[in-house]
């Protein structure tokens, strides 16, 4: 008896085959890892500061700002910068010793340099810090949304393509005047009322992008219902939710994945454009978008200010995309065992 | 090995599929698929249904499980009437009637290991505790010979024929009463025909399976079969014992065999070789519907329905010419 090898053990295996995928989900999982350690990358705090004899970890006060158990009364108002180190004193940084948000007016529109790696914003904020903090941001805002959108999709479709008849119909039609909504135009106007926020960007992408995906499924469901293997389902005695659920969406995943990672590129490009109108994450939260937005002013004289934000959205999206392409071609039927 | 206890009866069955068109969807016209077809089907029996293409037979198979809504008539499965069954009332009963499908390659889901497709309806049905599953389905595959490591292997990974078994396994799985085999061997080739062919026959002497056996091929009818029934465009022509099928009455019956070879060559035989094609279900003939391809219609065939009667013992003929 052959090992048995579970469904996604064999896509993983079939997508790992190509290089270009592997360096898709290696930049995704870059971006994440970026994301969720960003507090350690990148902080105005020391990982490790002993002084007088007494050790400290003040960088813990920031990761966990609730926390009552760590709490150094006598570093409350120390700048660690301009800390006076004597005898065996020892300090330790991060990577990228600043915060997204500490100003330094001493040092505005500083070049990169080994000491700001890619340079300073007009306020003297350190912009690799404020990339790093506005991954999060951004991977958070694409994948909030498409979660949202991608389980109305979904369901809505499933429910239109199985039943058809008037369920479909009204579906449809409500389908069609969504789409014909302006998208971005709409969520403009929608944040002008409700306030620009990053959940309420994240909910109205969400709730406006779901037809793509419903028409997807949609479609799929049509044809798959009167295929003979769902009919031996139903002939079996299933019940309906099982049947859409277990059996048919399974074999409509392939282009749902790929429309989704096609999403998540273009609501992190949504939310960049619109922290770049202003409408996004307000100020000091650092966004991609924003960062763009501020270097318009200085475009001639702070290249840097145009060009990392720049890379960084066009090679997410990159990443996303290649994610999405290789997840196609993994989850052919036509599976082949994989070595 | 015909019991007079029936298994399944079906009463002038009618099913017409409306033709949707022109702008609102307006029902324009309606396929007439069956029209009055009735069945008698023993415990443990082999019903042979053949035909030509699109007289109606995998429609009759899919009406008889519910799969599409009969427009009229009776279907009595077990003494109970389900013609008006909701869904909800058909699924408890579903255990006990399966399918078997034509298409080897679209009847499994290309997304589930053997395993699981086959354990589905055990799932659903909870007929089998949940440890003993895999022992189950283990051993469906030995009955219908396919080796274990099948368990874990995708559809893709069998020839048609092996397909057909685990098609087979699936509908055997809950242990039914009786089994729907639309055309199960017509997209195989000869050798492997036999096989499936023989596999359903000692399921039928084994288990006491009842089979409606669809096909449009004789020679594997009348090979399997117990009684031979012979539609054509929706209604009954005959219904005769396999082995009686050489004194066939009906023309039509009579013609099909004809289109039998025989593995002789200096066999001289009289081919009646039909002419035209089969008349539109859109819009039957009148009459008798086989009158206008019939080598011996007479005036009465255009214009009266013949009925289904018995011509001689266990042989219903619908002709007026018999």
């Amino acid at each position: 008896m052959t090992k048995q090898i579970s469904y996604v053990q064999l896509i993983f295996r079939q997508y790992w085959n190509s290089w270009i995928n592997r360096f898709g989900l290696i930049c995704v999982c870059f971006l994440f890892a970026v994301a969720i350690f960003s507090p350690l990358l990148s902080n105005d705090y020391p990982y490790f500061l002993k002084k007088n004899g007494k050790e400290y970890f003040p960088i813990l006060t920031q990761i966990f700002p609730f926390s009552t158990w760590i709490h150094y009364a006598d570093l409350e108002g120390i700048d660690f910068k301009k800390i006076v180190l004597e005898g065996d004193d020892r300090i330790v940084f991060p990577p990228i010793p600043y915060s997204p948000t500490e100003y330094n007016l001493d040092e505005p529109l500083v070049a990169p340099s080994s000491k700001h790696w890619m340079g300073t914003d007009e306020q003297g904020r350190d912009v690799t810090s404020r990339l790093v903090y506005g991954s999060q941001i951004s991977l958070s805002v694409g994948f909030v949304a498409v979660g949202i959108y991608v389980l109305l999709g979904v369901i809505v479709g499933a429910l239109a393509g199985y039943y058809g008849g008037k369920v479909d119909m009204i579906v449809s039609r409500a389908m069609e005047i969504i789409m014909c909504f302006p998208t971005f135009f709409l969520i403009l106007a929608v944040l002008a009322f409700i306030g620009p926020s990053l959940y309420n960007i994240m909910f109205i992408i969400g709730i406006t992008g779901w037809t793509g995906i419903a028409r997807l499924v949609r479609a799929d469901f049509l044809k798959l219902r009167n295929q003979d293997f769902v009919t031996a389902v139903i002939a079996s005695g299933a019940k309906p939710v099982r049947v859409i659920f277990k059996h048919i969406l399974p074999n409509t995943l392939a282009p749902v994945m790929v429309s989704a990672s096609f999403g998540v590129a273009s609501a992190i490009l949504v939310e960049s454009s619109l922290s770049y109108l202003g409408f996004g994450v307000q100020p000091p939260t650092p966004s991609w978008g924003d960062i763009l937005s501020q270097s318009r002013d200085f475009m001639d004289i702070a290249w840097w200010l145009t060009i990392f934000p720049g890379v960084a959205i066009f090679i997410t999206i990159t990443a996303f995309n290649l994610v999405g392409e290789g997840l196609r071609d993994a989850i052919d039927p036509r599976l082949k065992t994989g070595q | 090995m015909q019991n007079s206890m029936p298994l399944l009866e079906v009463k002038n069955l009618v099913k017409t599929f409306p033709v949707k068109g022109g702008f609102f969807g307006k029902t324009v016209g309606e396929v007439h698929a069956l029209s009055g077809v009735s069945l008698f089907l023993g415990k443990g029996e082999i019903v042979g249904l053949v035909g030509e293409s699109g007289c109606g037979k995998t429609t009759l198979g899919r009406t008889i499980l519910k799969l599409t809504e009969p427009t009229d008539g009776k279907i009595i499965f077990h003494g109970k009437n389900i013609t008006s069954y909701s869904a909800e009332q058909m699924r408890p009963l579903r255990r006990e009637m399966q399918i078997v499908f034509q298409d080897p390659y679209a009847s499994l889901n290309p997304r589930m290991t053997i395993g699981n497709a086959i354990s589905e309806p055990l799932k659903v049905h909870k007929i089998v505790p949940r440890k003993e599953l895999k022992e189950k389905v283990l051993e469906l595959l030995s009955v219908v010979g396919l080796k274990e490591d099948a368990y874990y292997k995708y559809p893709h990974e069998f020839s048609g024929g092996q397909r057909q078994r685990i098609g087979i396994a699936r509908a055997l799985s809950v242990n039914p009463k009786l089994v729907v085999a639309d055309e199960p061997v017509s997209a195989l080739d000869v050798s492997i025909q036999a096989q499936i062919i023989n596999l359903l026959s000692d399921l039928n002497q084994q288990f006491g399976l009842s089979l409606l056996f669809i096909s449009h091929d004789l020679k594997v009818v009348r090979h399997i079969s117990h009684r031979v029934m012979v539609m054509y465009l929706g209604r009954v022509m005959e219904v005769l014992d396999a082995g009686d099928l050489s004194e066939a009455k009906h023309p039509y019956t009579v013609s099909l065999l004809s289109a039998v070879p025989v593995a002789d060559p200096k066999h001289k035989r009289k081919r009646i070789i039909l002419a035209g094609d089969v008349p539109s279900p859109l819009n039957p003939p009148s009459g008798c519907v086989f009158h206008t391809r019939c080598p011996m219609a007479i005036e009465r065939c255009k214009t009266e329905i013949p009925l289904l009667r018995e011509a001689e013992k266990d042989n219903q003929v619908a002709c007026h010419l018999v």
